[in-house]
């Protein structure tokens, strides 16, 4: 009975650490089973996922919570921009002109994106890495940049960076979020416009520094991705300084609170980058 | 007839853990429905039925998060066959003896999953994670295994002592 045991749990054992060597010597073999599961399950997950997202909505409309937000996130996204209106007009006579192309930029970029559900996410709870239920069926691609946005296409509001595409199937796709720490960010600070990188993760948020050395990046300062890299387009909200450290060199590093909350993260928008960038 | 429900089990626990349990944030802490069932799956029908019903729970959650297949398949089939194999010392009637050990098995595979979050860039998220929220999923594991073993209890037919 004893070796029984024995055998059975070192042909077992010896089969996984196979497996694992296998799919680390070539990708491919993973990925071809892995894609092929994915594919097989979409629908379920796709079905699971929709029905917890429906009943969250149920839940939400019952107790009325959902409304509630809803209207406190409206006030607090016309806050944001008003805030930011008086934070370019702050700086608007030193930098008027590069203002205006800002402007400009900003008013000609647009992006055609589609909502999609977010069907699992890693066990751990984590949050750097998830699947979504919209894959190459519906014209997603690698390196689409994925967005928070409201529940109801007529709201459409993009309100914060999540992450990006980095393997897509016929029914799915996989983003890896921008709490992974292997995720840069170039961001610009929407006061100053100043140019930076966000190139660490901390259990207070993302950390990284303002290229410019004698900044005077504050905290309450929003940054938006600045585009340069051309993993991320120009001009999507990242999250808001929280802590500012200038050391010897003059130079400041910073910490921002992202402003999407993964912990509620149902619906999600893909930006198709290549329209956007057209 | 507990082969066929044992097959249902393992695939609806697999789903609903990626699906609805990895989403779940109580104060921060992420419940797991993977654990507690390995572990009322393993003290009721033994090494053998537990061990591969971790085995098969582990490939589902490799095959959709892990870059590479097999390593939580491996984390959980340890776990399956290590409490399979001592269940003819565990009394799986009492509850107390479920809940410590998927107590004990939250904490190592947090550890793992501490060495996982390592390797694939979340360490920070990790780091947080063992600040606080690490007691709160013991407490909602030992929960969730509680009501596992009182479904198993009716949905099974749990030998008293399992040879194979």
């Amino acid at each position: 009975m004893i070796n029984k045991r024995r055998i059975f749990f070192l042909a077992i054992t010896g089969s996984l650490i196979g497996l694992m060597a296998l799919s680390w010597a070539f990708p491919v073999l993973g990925r071809s089973i892995t894609t092929t599961y994915r594919t097989v399950t979409g629908p379920v997950y796709r079905s699971v996922s929709f029905t917890i997202d429906k009943a969250i909505a149920l839940g939400d409309f019952l107790f009325g919570s959902r409304q509630m937000r809803a209207e406190h996130k409206k006030f607090r996204q016309e806050n944001i921009l008003l805030s930011e209106k008086v934070a370019e007009l702050e700086t608007v006579v030193g930098r008027e002109e590069f203002l205006k192309k800002e402007y400009e930029i900003l008013k000609k970029t647009e992006y055609v994106v589609q909502p999609a559900y977010v069907t699992s996410q890693d066990p751990g709870g984590f949050f750097f890495d998830f699947t979504i239920d919209r894959g190459e069926n519906s014209g997603v691609k690698l390196g689409d940049v994925v967005v928070a946005g409201e529940m109801y296409t007529e709201a459409n509001f993009i309100e914060g960076l999540i992450g990006v595409v980095e393997e897509v199937g016929p029914n799915w796709a996989r983003v890896v979020s921008t709490l992974n720490e292997e995720t840069n960010i170039s961001f610009l600070n929407s006061r100053n416009l100043e140019y930076g990188i966000l190139n660490g993760r901390e259990d207070r948020g993302m950390f990284g520094y303002v290229f410019q050395t004698n900044s005077d990046i504050r905290v309450g300062d929003k940054l938006l991705t600045s585009g340069l890299g051309g993993v991320y387009p120009k001009g999507i909200y990242i999250g808001e300084v929280i802590d500012v450290n200038v050391n010897e060199e003059l130079i400041a590093h910073i910490i921002v609170d992202p402003v999407v909350d993964f912990s509620r993260l149902y619906r999600v928008l893909v930006i198709d980058k290549e329209a956007g960038l057209e | 007839m507990n082969r066929f429900r044992l097959i249902i089990v393992v695939i609806v626990t697999g789903i609903l853990q990626t699906a609805l349990f990895s989403r779940i944030n109580i104060f921060g802490a992420t419940p797991s429905l993977a654990l507690p069932v390995i572990v009322a799956l393993s003290m009721g029908l033994g090494y053998f039925t537990g061990g591969l019903a971790a085995l098969f729970l582990g490939l589902i959650e490799d095959s959709l998060f892990s870059p590479i297949l097999g390593p939580i398949a491996l984390i959980y089939f340890i776990f399956g066959y290590m409490v399979g194999n001592y269940n003819y010392k565990l009394n799986y009637r009492d509850y107390r003896t479920g809940i410590l050990i998927t107590l004990l098995l939250t904490v190592i595979n947090f550890g793992a999953s501490f060495g996982m979050a390592y390797l694939s860039g979340g360490l920070a998220n990790a780091i947080s994670y063992a600040k606080g929220p690490i007691l709160i999923e013991l407490v909602l594991n030992g929960l969730i295994y509680y009501i596992v073993m009182r479904i198993f209890k009716r949905l099974f037919i749990f030998p008293n002592v399992s040879y194979y």
